[in-house]
């Protein structure tokens, strides 16, 4: 039995590995094989940041808080493994912050010692009057995504460096299943206007003493349009930038300008470090 | 407190080269009694360490031989004392004199903050009547223009009519009032820096030299990971503990959330403190300074199968060098000096220095002899593994991760009475198995240093003013030592209160000096 998975960023990979796992003892002579025109570093995954955090809320949507929960606890059992390092895990805590007091997101029992900030906690960030602390884990992209191909690999699965330019071009070469993960451009696979692009932009800089993340929340611009810091294991990430159905790639001197400017009166520790170049 | 004549000649600054000054001090040996025309010692004038002044009786024409041995030249065309421009710091601060104060004025040049004070009194008036040059002083009180030699001095309006002894006076007293404290704090670790940088903040007048035989990063602070989680001392109320830990972590809170906070090393770091069997305590006093203080939830523990318990907070960690080298940088700005130099009595420093602050942590038993002193061996290791966000710490203290701005700090152990300064390899193999018991990824940590420091510990930190004295002189000190494995915890908090002691200092020296009688 063929199965094609199309894409290798974090879904195409983490959904061929767990058929592989499911299926390859069940199924005879099963064939895995992942098509992609981008694989890591250059995938959509490898751009962000790493933070397990889902948005605020889920929206009546209790399946996506299961798949959540299942994502941290999985992620949370691997913690003490040896593996842990390579896979590019570990825990972060931080804060969530807000100028009004909100409710409770649906992820609160998932996380780590989720609690409300203390007014002297909120001290630390000026403009905003309320906000959450919570241990939650990063998964670097940049990591995982090369431990994931090493997972598939050992297991024998096949990599193909090809643009899939219709389902139909699979089938018709003897693949049985084909499992659609080709993230932002499934468009060209499949029409799906619901299926936009989130434009975002960061700057990574040299920021070791960025113990905690740090994502501020202006409900009403919207998630991800406010300013956020993200220390990773070696570069802090910065970030505020999301524009629905812009699909430039090309960096933006305004965006680079609006996220340095905010991230530093977010952290005034933050100016003495140079930004490394935007790409 | 006296002087040597080099360094009276070098107090003199350019201008007083160039003019000749009278500097006058009463004589502690005689009490100013021999007075007249001479004034005898067994020892040669300049080279003793008591400098005497003596009536001037026939217009200074005796000071003139005096001084002009040693190339000074007075200028004395106008038969009057020229005016003096001297460095505040080398004056002595037990000199008095009786007198009518008739002439007193008490605002020394701190308006430009040269090294020349410039004396400020309205009926005399220097700097607007006398026309005097000098490159380089950017005094505006004398429009930039000081010193010079011989040319254009205008005579004071008064002077010619004033005593010999009026003059005398007025002269003295200009001294007198620029008295300041010359203070000199033993040991660059962070309280000796630290207790140094409170000094001059309290009292700016003051001149502090900080002496230690070892600088960042060779400090027993530079061992230490720096984290604020305090240390309990038995022997001090606890009232003063928390005031002190709250007074540093308010201090270094405000750093962290400044622009400095990179270079100063200071940062937020949150983590656990988890505990095999629950303790005694659980709410240690510092439980409402830290951020977030709480017990850890049950998911939280599950982490750790082997502890029944646990503490979740957020607190502050001083990474060192970075933070003796900003204090050390701040010290610079504030005018302090700092010489690489091994005290080996604190009385040695007696004819230098008017008040010693003893900041030298474990060299303390050594140096003052304090047998309570001992102490507390702690090997840790530095490791490179950025992923370690979360510092994690046994509550019995031997077992702690602490990750640092540019490496984790895992430790570790707590020798009493071992004065061993040398890793001990079994003890490294130990420590890292504890730490990846607790942290597994530690295993794939690298760049593995060792380091070994010896807490200063004792009952409680010795925190007070002694007065040494020795053939009727007296040297006040002052102790800030002993702060065992808390230093960073309550460093600031100790060094104000060190200040405020030496501040007790200065009082009591201004207040009990020898009458003079001219």
């Amino acid at each position: 039995m063929r199965v094609a998975v199309i894409g290798a960023g974090v879904i195409g990979l983490s959904s061929a590995l767990c058929i592989h796992e499911q299926f390859h003892g069940l199924v005879s002579s099963l064939e895995l094989e992942i098509y992609a025109d981008c694989f890591t570093p250059h995938t959509t995954s490898d751009g962000a940041a790493g933070l397990w955090q889902p948005y605020l809320s889920d929206l009546g949507n209790l399946q996506e808080t299961l798949w959540n929960k299942e994502t941290f606890d999985y992620l949370l059992g691997h913690l003490h493994s040896p593996a842990a390092q390579e896979m590019g895990l570990f825990l972060l805590s931080g804060y969530n912050l807000f100028t009004e007091p909100v409710p409770d997101p649906s992820w609160k029992n998932i996380v780590l010692g989720f609690r409300n900030l203390t007014p002297k906690e909120l001290e630390l960030f000026p403009g905003y009057s309320y906000g959450w602390f919570n241990t939650a884990l990063m998964l670097e992209g940049r990591s995982y995504l090369p431990w994931l191909t090493n997972r598939l690999t050992q297991r024998g699965v096949k990599f193909f460096h090809k643009k899939v330019e219709s389902f139909q071009e699979l089938f018709s070469q003897g693949v049985d299943v084909v499992i659609n993960c080709s993230g932002m451009r499934s468009g060209e696979l499949q029409p799906d206007p619901e299926l936009q692009p989130g434009r975002g932009q960061i700057i990574k800089v040299l920021a070791p003493w960025v113990k905690h993340f740090i994502i501020t929340h202006d409900v009403k611009s919207g998630i991800y349009k406010s300013p956020y810091v993200i220390p990773g294991s070696e570069f802090t990430v910065l970030g505020g930038i999301y524009q629905h159905g812009n699909w430039s790639e090309e960096n933006s001197a305004q965006d680079h300008k609006t996220i340095w400017e905010s991230c530093c009166r977010l952290l005034p520790a933050l100016q003495i470090p140079r930004a490394l170049p935007p790409g | 407190m006296a002087l040597s004549s080099e360094r009276l000649f070098d107090s003199l600054g350019h201008f007083g080269r160039c003019c000749g000054v009278a500097l006058l001090y009463h004589c502690l040996r005689c009490d100013g009694q021999t007075g007249k025309e001479k004034h005898t010692h067994s020892v040669p004038y300049f080279k003793c360490t008591d400098l005497c002044f003596n009536y001037v009786h026939t217009s200074g024409l005796q000071y003139i031989n005096y001084f002009s041995k040693y190339g000074w030249k007075i200028f004395n065309r106008c038969g009057i004392w020229p005016y003096i421009s001297l460095h505040s710091r080398t004056v002595p601060n037990n000199c008095k004199i009786t007198c009518c104060w008739k002439w007193k004025h008490d605002v020394p040049c701190r308006k430009c903050g040269c090294s020349f004070l410039c004396i400020s009194e309205k009926r005399l008036d220097f700097h607007a009547t006398w026309q005097l040059k000098k490159k380089g002083c950017a005094c505006p009180w004398t429009a930039g223009r000081l010193a010079g030699c011989a040319e254009n001095h205008t005579l004071f309006p008064q002077l010619p009519v004033l005593s010999e002894k009026v003059r005398f006076f007025f002269l003295c007293l200009c001294i007198l009032e620029m008295a300041a404290p010359k203070v000199a704090v033993v040991g660059a670790g962070v309280i000796g820096l630290s207790t140094a940088l409170c000094i001059v903040e309290a009292c700016p007048s003051c001149s502090v030299t900080v002496l230690s035989d070892q600088f960042s990063p060779n400090t027993t602070s530079d061992v230490a990971a720096g984290m604020l989680i305090p240390h309990t001392y038995p022997g001090t109320p606890i009232h003063m503990q928390k005031q002190w830990f709250k007074e540093t972590f308010t201090y270094l809170f405000a750093i962290s959330n400044s622009a400095e906070a990179s270079e100063a090393g200071i940062h937020l770091v949150s983590g656990w403190q988890i505990f095999r069997s629950t303790p005694k305590e659980e709410l240690p006093f510092w439980s409402d300074a830290v951020l977030g203080f709480r017990p850890m939830s049950e998911a939280e523990l599950q982490k750790f199968p082997q502890y029944r318990f646990g503490q979740a907070f957020t607190t502050l960690k001083c990474d060192c060098p970075p933070y003796l080298l900003w204090l050390e940088k701040r010290l610079k700005a504030a005018g302090v000096q700092t010489y690489n130099r091994k005290v080996s009595d604190l009385w040695e420093l007696h004819s230098e220095y008017d008040i010693v602050v003893n900041c030298t942590g474990i060299g303390a038993h050594q140096l003052v002899g304090d047998k309570k002193l001992f102490p507390v061996r702690g090997q840790v290791l530095k490791v490179y593994a950025p992923w370690v966000k979360n510092f994690i710490r046994d509550g019995d203290g031997l077992t702690y991760i602490y990750p640092g701005i540019h490496g984790v700090t895992l430790g570790g152990t707590r020798e009493k009475e071992s004065w061993s300064l040398s890793p001990n390899p079994d003890t490294t193999k130990d420590i890292f198995d504890r730490c990846c018991s607790l942290e597994p990824s530690l295993r794939e940590a690298q760049d593995i240093k060792v380091k070994v420091g010896l807490r200063p510990s004792r009952q409680s930190v010795r925190l007070q003013r002694e007065v040494l004295s020795q053939g009727g002189v007296k040297l006040p000190v002052v102790h800030n030592y002993g702060h065992g494995a808390g230093g960073f915890s309550v460093h600031r908090g100790t060094a104000k209160e060190a200040a405020r002691l030496v501040g007790e200092c200065i009082a009591a020296l201004r207040g009990s000096s020898p009458g003079a009688k001219l």
